[in-house]
């Protein structure tokens, strides 16, 4: 691809993006998002092992340059930087375990903060962290390292920070690929989300919300001050109501800790938080977000409906994508292609498919075209399904 | 220097002195801020 004609193609699909995200009946066109994580990896002609691939960043970037040459995606919402491996392999962390022959990555679920040191964390969580968490999830340092190890640390970080800003630039330069993401500013955080991966595990997190109410706030509190809300609510007030020009996205909020949630608990210790960022963009018509929910986004659409049209786009997994239009019909939806049938079904389902969501989401609009689960394992996906996929998705886009 | 995560604030005021870092030596708040940063971001992972 020359100068000129990644030009024309950067122009476009930021023409898709634009007639997407501005959600009007007769959408045009639908941007092709991939959700395509390690099945990359899998799928390139470099025949590497997963472990392989994670350890080496030129190795990644080169297969995810073929990936991106062999199917012309519009944007990918993961840049082949999921995975911070060799970080933890340097500190000697077992909680990540690759498996090359399934094809897998295991994570472990972790507690690093017992029940009775729940108020202890909150008290000092800088403090704790380091001397309980990390010498917990990392027992090689806790036995003792110089300030060798603490410089191989601050390289390892810069090495993957500088992939982090890599992998989005070589596509931007090499197939006229814009950003999924432009932080149009700062966004409030749920501190559930890191109790529930870091801290108490996924099922100690579960038992808090019955058992340990007080403590699981103190802990909140503690990792989000309420100053620290105040000062996104106030950031805001200096950000112009224009969506980004140069992303499809102003910004995502990603839950996971919901789906041990009832509906109950999820006003308790979820909505209040993630509210503040909704709250805020009602206010500034023009900026859209994406919602990405784990498992099921029900327990949200009743909260999210009052909500201006438009502003969020749900990035949906295990829901229907049409019974999640007909019920939340303000927002916009991501999604729909089942990866089932990607990785079983015939290139001319998947055509059908994909032909199906496109020809009726386009009547009402707010449409983006992409897999439902994170495409990571063998069987997720085939060449030959995805290539007529994405071959059937761009000559639609060309016909106009 | 060996450092076993035993004491915070010694462990981070002998980090902040020692680390190659682009803030000027009285700095060290902003150094202490970034031996934090660095380390605690282990946790999650």
């Amino acid at each position: 691809m020359n100068e000129q004609e990644r030009d024309a193609l950067l122009q476009r699909r930021r023409m898709y993006f634009q007639d997407a995200m501005s959600y009007h009946p007769g959408q045009t066109y639908v941007p092709n998002l991939s959700f395509y994580v390690t099945w990359k990896v899998y799928d390139s002609d470099l025949k590497c092992k997963l472990s392989e691939a994670m350890l080496d960043y030129d190795l990644m970037a080169k297969l995810t340059n073929e990936f991106e040459e062999r199917y012309g995606f519009d944007t990918f919402i993961e840049y082949s930087n999921r995975n911070q491996w060799r970080i933890t392999e340097l500190a000697g962390s077992s909680v990540y375990k690759v498996d090359d022959d399934a094809w897998s990555i295991q994570v472990t679920d972790f507690p690093t903060v017992n029940d009775d040191e729940m108020m202890e964390f909150a008290a000092n969580p800088q403090k704790f962290q380091w001397e309980k968490c990390i010498p917990r999830k990392y027992p090689k340092l806790a036995a003792g390292v110089d300030l060798e190890f603490f410089k191989q640390l601050q390289k390892e970080i810069g090495d993957f920070m500088a992939f982090c800003q890599r992998m989005p630039q070589e596509l931007y330069d090499n197939y006229g690929m814009p950003r999924c993401m432009d932080y149009k500013g700062p966004l409030v955080y749920c501190p559930a989300e890191s109790i529930f991966s870091h801290y108490r595990g996924i099922k100690n997190f579960s038992l808090d919300m019955r058992r340990h109410k007080s403590e699981l706030h103190a802990m909140m509190d503690a990792i989000l001050p309420p100053a620290a809300i105040e000062g996104v609510k106030a950031a805001w007030k200096n950000i112009d109501n224009q969506h980004t020009q140069t992303a499809l996205f102003d910004g995502d909020n990603v839950y996971l800790a919901h789906t041990v949630m009832n509906p109950k608990q999820f006003e308790e210790f979820y909505w209040p938080y993630i509210k503040v960022n909704y709250d805020i963009l009602e206010e500034h018509p023009g900026i859209s977000m994406r919602l990405f929910t784990e498992g099921s986004a029900k327990i949200l659409l009743d909260r999210i409906n009052d909500y201006r049209k438009g502003m969020l786009f749900l990035h949906l997994d295990v829901d229907d994508v049409y019974e999640i239009r007909e019920k939340c019909p303000k927002a916009g939806i991501i999604g729909g292609m089942d990866t089932h049938m990607l990785g079983y079904g015939t290139p001319e389902e998947c055509v059908a498919r994909t032909e199906k969501l496109v020809k009726d989401f386009s009547v009402d609009g707010g449409y983006i075209f992409c897999e439902n689960r994170l495409v990571s394992y063998p069987f997720d996906s085939n060449r030959q399904n995805l290539l007529a996929v994405c071959n059937w998705l761009r000559d639609y886009n060309n016909r106009v | 220097m060996i450092i076993k995560f035993e004491n915070f604030e010694q462990d981070v005021e002998a980090l902040a002195k020692e680390m190659p870092s682009p803030l000027p030596e009285d700095n060290m708040a902003g150094r202490k801020q970034a031996v934090i940063g660095m380390v605690s971001m282990l946790v999650t992972l």
